[in-house]
């Protein structure tokens, strides 16, 4: 019975949702009684020694064809390892990539398969937790015998948990499988922040800011804070902003510790991650706004005063 | 070219939803319609059909439901709709639904299948890329734009580190973003041709199914309450120092 | 007795519903202050097919039933009243007479485009010394060689400054009354036929609305719309229940839109600790809307119901016409106050509820006329 963790490489490391993954995978792999393997694919695998102690195997999986990342080739590689090895569970940091091979995977292994995860406990079988209707009600999953893949929210879990005492590391080499979609052009979007779905800090602004020159405060709060800037779907639909940054329904789900918003109502009721934040904290002119009900703080004020008079704060403690 | 297109019937966003005492079970207000990115799916798939020729069929599974959702698309201009409908998808998982839609698309053969990039009600997107690899079709998920070339089809879609553009071979499986297309309103004529329509209908069995085990829901709960907000009023300056300090401090997330 | 829409009523409803949200709802305030149907959104409306709804197939209609006729214009009025009076002046009034008595020509050249959206089509009957009391209307109607020339001015006439053509109610006999009422119909470029002054309203804001004057305009003898000279009472009869009661529709839409918005606002506004939801004299107002709402929804779709089995409702469809009315200005009224202060802002429905409901004490028959009849009507049955 063994938790598997599939690994993203990010900026010589691994994704922060990947650690606190292993992370979880170790707190429960005491009681579940058994190892927890991280695997990591192709050029993931490049910064494997970094995990040292996150898990008590790792397998990287090879192969020239696995890269730069391809669908087709990774879900071949994948598929082919996880088929072998049976693993009791098989974690995955939500993205593009889980989206794009979990489900695949779940058919050609006739796994069961979850996605938009936020909680995963242990209790002599996996207990695994999402939100349903939008955040309008939490559903708990007992997972089966079999293989169950599924796919968590980054910030789910903390990552501090123990490090195992010791890691075997070991290759697999993976049969080559033809990549069917062609890539013409790739443009990457050009950002030195984190992504709005990873951030752990996110400033979201509305109509309420007035002015698509005022969406730069939430930039300098996002930029002292480390974190990511989201807008409302009224600012995408006013033409401020790409629908990139939308959040919400139609747009990224986020899942920070620290949300912060400002120039929004609350009037129409959205979860924009504010379901899942742990702090949320809003900022308004008016006492009254519904927004308010669905804050831990809140600042009654101008938000074009207000977010740069915090972006200072925020910078003099850091400082 | 036939093209399909996989919809699901979910509740409206505004339905509401009570758990019920001691959460083994989940009430729904029964107000139900087209989910949102499967709409943006059948634009696509009749803008194809423009573009390319051939007819647009609307499919979906599940337990009584369906009807919705490919009446809808029927209004909009799809040219006929197929249901799996069986008591025994009631409460199945993703990959038993999507083993459904396989098996009729796989009796129906398709050039095109299309598809939203998630549910409203689950977000799981699961469905898509599933039926695809049960097909063994290509598939590229979130496509925000699609231009059809002979044999072949050039997509872009946005991922964690930029836009792509990207060319897959037909047939193939394409799930929809926002922005791949804005769907139409239904003209009269086809809700009148909606209204009236009886799709043909299938259960599992008669696709050579078996009945699925239902998942194995633990329970549920409602949405965290959150204790009464803490606000702040003053100066902007005073306020900022004494949220960081309570950021820091007691919420610790600073 | 089986209160419930059937299947196909409710899909239609569902689908009017959800074209009224995504097309006309985020128009409303544009509409309303610009006092303009916008071109576009009166084309892409159009253009959905709805017009034709209660004319046959064979003109690009649903041949729909009263029931589902009053549910679209329900839903139409429950965006824009405005906008649900230029639609439905094309869908009935404007060319219901060139429907039943139109000759083949005309209806080519007026009806399928009106149907369409391309043409705009009204009705005039009002005059300035003539609105309730049709039997005196000085609009003449001159026989004359090859047909006939009107000589009079219109006034109040919705659509009427921007029509293609139009229905004009003139009599061939002052001294005759009512007996000598005629439907001619007239199109727009015909010498002697322009629009006239415009007027400005307080609400319904949206189609244009004003003057048409005719000034000895010829018109060949199809263009007499009907059977008979004389008969344009009896004929205006054969619409008036529907008339009535797709007013009273139009009314309960309205409410609705500001008993909705009236009902949000208490359940949000925060005085004193609490939602003034929570305060008995606000429950009260919603109380009292709310049943108004339903008995008011009560006797219009009763009363579309009765005109579907082919029956002759007057006097229910007045009774369902001022009802309605009556409970929409209450609701509208009640709206502004329990929006306070903001009640009075311009930046908020409730002024513009409150404009626009005032509209129903004088479409489709002042109100004065409507229960003065009911009350007539009463008296004489035995």
């Amino acid at each position: 019975m063994s938790i598997w963790v599939l690994c993203e490489a990010r900026a010589g490391g691994y994704r922060p949702a990947t650690l606190e993954l292993l992370s979880q995978a170790r707190r429960l792999a005491a009681a579940a009684g058994g190892p927890v393997v991280a695997v990591a694919v192709g050029d993931d695998a490049g910064a494997a020694q970094a995990l040292e102690g996150a898990a008590h195997r790792v397998v990287t999986v090879q192969g020239g064809h696995l890269s730069p990342y391809a669908a087709d080739p990774w879900v071949g590689a994948l598929g082919d390892v996880l088929a072998a090895e049976a693993p009791r569970l098989v974690l995955f940091g939500e993205g593009t990539r889980s989206r794009e091979l979990l489900p695949r995977l779940a058919a050609r292994l006739g796994a069961a398969a979850f996605t938009n995860a936020l909680g995963l406990e242990w209790d002599g079988g996996f207990l695994l937790t999402r939100p349903v209707y939008g955040g309008k009600a939490y559903q708990t999953i007992r997972c089966g015998e079999g293989t169950c893949l599924a796919a968590f929210r980054p910030n789910s879990f903390d990552g501090g948990a123990a490090p195992v005492p010791e890691t075997a590391f070991g290759e697999v080499q993976a049969a080559a499988v033809p990549n069917r979609v062609e890539v013409l052009e790739q443009l990457p979007r050009e950002s030195r922040r984190v992504p709005l779905t990873e951030a752990s800090q996110v400033v979201t602004g509305g109509r309420g800011l007035r002015a698509p020159e005022n969406l730069a405060l939430l930039e300098d709060l996002a930029d002292a804070l480390g974190g990511a800037v989201g807008v409302s779907r009224a600012v995408v639909d006013a033409g401020w902003a790409d629908h990139a940054i939308q959040v919400g329904k139609s747009g990224k789900t986020v899942s920070p510790a620290l949300y912060v918003v400002a120039g929004v109502s609350g009037a129409v009721h959205h979860t924009m991650g504010m379901d899942t934040a742990k702090v949320v904290v809003a900022i308004n002119t008016d006492p009254k706004a519904p927004i308010f009900a669905y804050a831990d703080y809140g600042v009654v004020g101008d938000a074009l005063q207000v977010l740069p008079a915090l972006t200072a704060a925020v910078r003099k403690t850091a400082g | 070219m036939k093209i399909a297109v996989l919809v699901k019937e979910v509740p409206d966003l505004e339905a509401l939803v009570k758990v019920a005492e001691g959460g083994a079970s989940v009430e729904v207000e029964k107000k139900r319609c087209l989910s949102f990115f499967d709409e943006i799916a059948v634009e696509a798939a009749l803008r194809a059909k423009a573009a390319r020729g051939g007819s647009v069929v609307a499919i979906s599974a599940g337990a009584g439901t369906g009807v919705e959702a490919v009446r809808r698309a029927l209004a909009m201009g799809a040219d006929g709709a197929l249901l799996v409908d069986d008591p025994a998808l009631g409460g199945a998982d993703s990959l038993a639904v999507a083993r459904a839609l396989a098996a009729l698309c796989r009796r129906e053969g398709f050039d095109l299948v299309l598809a939203g990039r998630q549910a409203t009600d689950d977000e799981a997107g699961l469905i898509g890329p599933m039926v695809a690899e049960l097909l063994g079709l290509p598939c590229v998920i979130g496509v925000t734009a699609l231009e059809l070339e002979d044999g072949a089809a050039r997509v872009s879609r946005e991922t964690d580190r930029g836009t792509e553009v990207l060319r897959t071979p037909l047939p193939a499986l394409l799930t929809a973003e926002k922005g791949l297309a804005e769907p139409r309103v239904p003209q009269v004529m086809g809700l009148m041709k909606a209204m009236r329509a009886q799709p043909p209908k299938v259960t599992l069995a008669e696709l050579g199914l078996e009945a699925p085990a239902p998942t194995p829901v633990a329970g549920y709960r409602g949405p965290a309450k959150r204790p009464p907000v803490k606000l702040l009023e003053g100066e902007p300056a005073t306020v900022a120092a004494e949220l960081v300090k309570s950021l820091r401090e007691e919420a610790r997330v600073l | 007795m089986d209160f419930r829409l059937t299947e196909e009523q409710e899909f239609f409803r569902t689908a009017v519903a959800d074209t009224v949200d995504r097309l006309i709802l985020p128009r409303v305030a544009e509409i309303d202050e610009a006092d303009a149907i916008p071109a576009d959104l009166w084309r892409e409306f159009t253009g959905l097919g709805y017009l034709g709804l209660r004319y046959p197939e064979e003109l690009g209609g649903m041949n729909a039933d009263p029931v589902t006729c009053m549910l679209f214009y329900e839903e139409l009025a429950r965006g824009s009243v405005g906008f649900a009076q230029a639609v439905i002046m094309n869908m009935l009034m404007g060319t219901h007479f060139l429907y039943r008595f139109g000759s083949p020509a005309l209806r080519e050249r007026c009806l399928l485009p009106a149907l369409r959206g391309d043409k705009i089509a009204t009705m005039c009957f009002t005059e300035d010394q003539s609105g309730s009391d049709l039997a005196s209307t000085r609009t003449l109607a001159q026989k004359v060689d090859g047909g006939w020339v009107l000589t009079g001015t219109k006034n109040w006439i919705t659509n009427g400054p921007t029509a293609d053509f139009a229905t004009v109610l003139a009599t061939t006999d002052p001294a005759k009354g009512m007996k000598a009422l005629n439907f001619f119909l007239v199109e727009k470029g015909t010498a002697g036929f322009r629009p006239g002054q415009l007027l400005h309203k307080l609400g319904a804001r949206g189609p244009a609305c004003g003057e048409l004057v005719l000034e000895e305009v010829f018109v060949p003898e199809e263009n007499l719309l009907g059977e008979e000279p004389g008969k344009g009472v009896a004929y205006l009869g054969e619409i008036l229940n529907e008339v009535r009661c797709m007013t009273g529709a139009m009314a309960l839409g309205m409410a609705r839109t500001a008993y909705a918005d009236g009902l949000e606002y208490a359940r949000k506004r925060q005085a004193f600790g609490k939602p003034i939801g929570e305060y008995q004299l606000i429950r009260a107002k919603i109380a009292q809307m709310a049943t108004d709402l339903e008995a008011a929804r009560l006797m219009v779709y009763w009363v579309a119901w009765m005109i579907g089995q082919g029956q002759n409702p007057r006097k229910e469809a007045a009774m369902a016409k001022m009802f309605a009315t009556e409970a929409c200005l209450k609701v509208a009224d009640e709206v502004t106050r329990i929006y306070g202060a903001n009640g009075f802002a311009s930046e908020y429905g409730p002024q513009r509820y409150f404009r626009d409901a005032r509209f129903l004490l004088y479409g489709g028959g002042t109100h004065e006329i409507i229960q003065d009849f009911v009350g007539r009507e009463i008296i004489r049955e035995r």
